[in-house]
């Protein structure tokens, strides 16, 4: 009778349903942190600011009543204007000095009562564009597809299909022959030809691999991180697989390149120094930063230091280059996924990144101590 | 909290991926046809709880409007009737409540499986709990028109979800009596109120099948044709509602299935005594033609012989 009673309550519906709406199983996403020259892009919410080195807003898109979808990727800028697709599948061209929009290539659906679209795109976009010659490679849940850069029309008889989504931003190579490479979370790094849209070549890297792949010109080398827990190195010519790098928990961004030596983090809150060399992956040396913290986004490296984010323990590490040793640690005001990126900014440099608090949205901290010298937060003009 | 319950579903599942082709659609069929098998002894065991407190519902009214006045000695009452019936009253409770946190961990289990953004991809590389299943992650999401992540664009699966909820709960509401003009009877207001749920549960699962990923309104058409399917194979599903007719009244359908029992037992006996009449006869004019036949081969043997 009690039983029958509770499911006859609106009220104990209304709990449900908000029970269900609250299912939190891990947030949206985090804020999309990129530079161009001294400038800085966020992208977080439904908006994306550019944003001085010393952390003023100079310009906000869309304006605010034009809202309709958030952004997950980070925005790409190229020339006079800066590009960015959405997660409805729609992509937009910026000024670059003045924010205002210069074409808009949109697919969205209809809203139904404000909640729901239908007869849209379900071909999200996650990871940042690729400026090509005069084209835009677009990154989406179904694979990538081309936009002209000028106005935005989409070219129909290009494609590259992918059983799942490419969250990354795919590395253009440009040259007498161009070549387009993409890693793909259908497990494939792929090589495409970039005028054709022909696939070259295909490797299955047997797990999930988020980031973008990173080129190694002097080895001719492609690196990508995987969920298989590994740093996979692959021949940039034929795309065989070289050799692999053991990690102990999924590798989501890619690794960053500096004089041959690679650094990376895993999701168990590892950081990893490895040199490559004859093929072969030597390890340098690897520390545990956090238990907690999920080593999300690529580090920053310096002459001195190596510096990355700790996702759940909201903390900005820095450690010696050499040896991994502590340096210093800086906490921040949330989750620490967000992509790190150097600014000069006066007679300094600055490590700037995000967390997902409005109030504290970017921070912008000093490279020798890790002391913050700004924050910033969303405001509309 | 719910982690504990959410995390071995979420392994569950990529299990069932593996093991059934790495087929998305397929993996949330089986994971939720297994999750519904291993909680029907509780299903089973909360409608035979719910029959059986609809049984003594007339007996409960009777003991209400008879001691209206005295509540302690209805109380006392009423725990006497559940006894002699064998009820718990609390029996209906306790299934729903041990269902209730696997429902909602097995929604939010294949909604995290489902991934739809970085955050939920992010949050499953702690929480699968086999090894060797990473690399099935993220799922392949597409089946047929659908991206499994993201809801319907063309709305068919918010439609289905609709119609088979509204199907279940019209099957599985308790016979309502109808009663004209208002009443302040709490059976009555009870009745009422399982009408209006009726129509708000297939609307709010509507809304979740707008709002989340089709997988999960998968699991919904899939739950509720389970759902059907258990009421009809226990013999309870009255199909008549579907078509706006008022089930018919138990004792009624009692009294008729008696009438008809008797009617065909009565056929039959007198079936049986034709059977045993025939059968009589017939043996009777054997033995009739035996002794014809035996009486005429004497006369023959005679005629033969007349020496």
């Amino acid at each position: 009778m009690i039983a029958r009673n509770i499911f006859q309550r609106p009220l104990f519906w209304v709990v449900l349903s908000l029970l269900l709406a609250g299912c939190g199983i891990g947030g949206s996403s985090w804020a999309g942190v990129s530079t161009s020259e001294d400038e800085l892009y966020v992208s977080y919410g439904d908006f994306i600011a550019k944003l001085a080195p010393d952390g003023e807003q100079l310009w906000v898109f869309p304006p605010k009543d034009d809202r309709s979808s958030d952004f997950y990727a980070s925005v790409t800028a190229s020339d006079d204007a800066v590009y960015m697709g959405d997660y409805a599948g729609n992509v937009y061209a910026v000024d670059r000095q003045t924010g205002e929009g210069i074409w808009a290539y949109e697919v969205s659906g209809t809203s139904l009562f404000g909640f729901a679209s239908f007869g849209g795109s379900t071909n999200r976009i996650i990871g940042a564009i690729a400026v090509g010659e005069d084209v835009l490679y677009v990154p989406g849940e179904e694979g990538i597809f081309l936009l002209d850069k000028e106005d935005g029309t989409l070219r129909e008889d290009w494609e590259l299909e992918t059983t799942r989504g490419v969250w990354s931003q795919p590395l253009y190579l440009p040259g007498e022959e161009p070549r387009l490479y993409v890693t793909s979370l259908d497990h494939n790094l792929y090589l495409l030809n970039p005028v054709s849209g022909e696939v070259i070549w295909k490797t299955d890297l047997n797990g999930a691999a988020p980031g973008s792949p990173i080129y190694d010109e002097e080895h001719e080398a492609i690196f990508v991180g995987t969920f298989n827990s590994e740093i996979v190195a692959v021949n940039a010519e034929d795309g065989e697989i070289i050799s692999h790098f053991e990690t102990n928990g999924w590798v989501w961004d890619s690794p960053t390149l500096v004089d041959g030596e690679l650094y990376f983090g895993d999701l168990e809150g590892y950081l990893y120094a490895v040199r490559y060399d004859d093929g072969q992956f030597q390890e340098l040396w690897t520390q545990l930063i956090s238990e907690e913290g999920k080593l999300r986004a690529a580090p920053v490296v310096t002459d001195d230091l190596v510096i990355i984010g700790g996702g759940d323990d909201k903390t900005i590490y820095a450690r010696e280059r050499e040896t991994g040793n502590h340096e210093w640690a800086q906490l921040i005001a949330d989750s620490a996924l967000s992509t790190l990126v150097t600014v000069p900014s006066d007679d300094e440099v600055l490590v700037v990144t995000a967390s997902t608090s409005g109030d504290e949205l970017l921070v912008g901290l000093r490279l020798e101590n890790g002391n913050s010298r700004w924050t910033y937060a969303h405001k509309d003009e | 909290m719910l982690d504990i319950i959410v995390n071995p579903f979420i392994t569950l599942l990529l299990v069932f991926y593996r093991l059934l082709g790495e087929n998305v659609f397929l993996a949330i069929v089986g994971f939720t046809v297994a999750v519904r098998m291993a909680t029907l002894p509780l299903t089973l065991r909360q409608q035979r709880s719910m029959k059986a407190m609809q049984e003594v519902q007339p007996q409960l009214k009777e003991l209400q409007e008879k001691y209206k006045n005295d509540r302690e000695t209805l109380v006392q009452k009423q725990m006497e009737l559940y006894r002699e019936n064998k009820i718990n009253p609390l029996a209906g409770c306790l299934p729903l409540i041990v269902q209730m946190p696997i429902l909602i961990g097995l929604w939010r289990a294949i909604i995290a499986t489902l991934a739809s953004t970085p955050g939920q991809l992010l949050s499953l590389s702690d929480r699968i709990l086999l090894p060797g299943l990473d690399n099935l992650v993220p799922m392949n999401n597409q089946f047929a028109w659908l991206n499994l992540a993201v809801p319907d664009p063309y709305l068919i699966l918010p439609v289905l979800v609709v119609i088979t909820t509204w199907v279940q709960q019209k099957l599985l509401t308790p016979t309502a009596p109808k009663k004209s003009g208002g009443s302040d009877d709490p059976a009555d207001q009870a009745a009422a109120m399982t009408r209006q749920m009726t129509t708000i549960m297939p609307l709010m699962f509507g809304f979740f099948a707008l709002t989340y990923s089709s997988g999960l309104s998968i699991y919904f058409v899939v739950s509720n044709l389970i759902g059907i399917a258990q009421y009809s194979a226990m013999g309870r599903a009255d199909f008549r509602r579907l078509i706006g007719k008022e089930p018919i009244p138990e004792e009624e359908q009692a009294r008729i299935e008696s009438g008809e029992r008797r009617r065909i037992d009565g056929i039959s006996d007198t079936r049986k005594a034709e059977v045993k009449l025939a059968s009589e006869n017939e043996r009777t004019s054997q033995k009739r033609s035996e002794r014809r036949s035996r009486a005429k081969s004497k006369a023959n043997r005679v005629k033969l012989d007349p020496k």
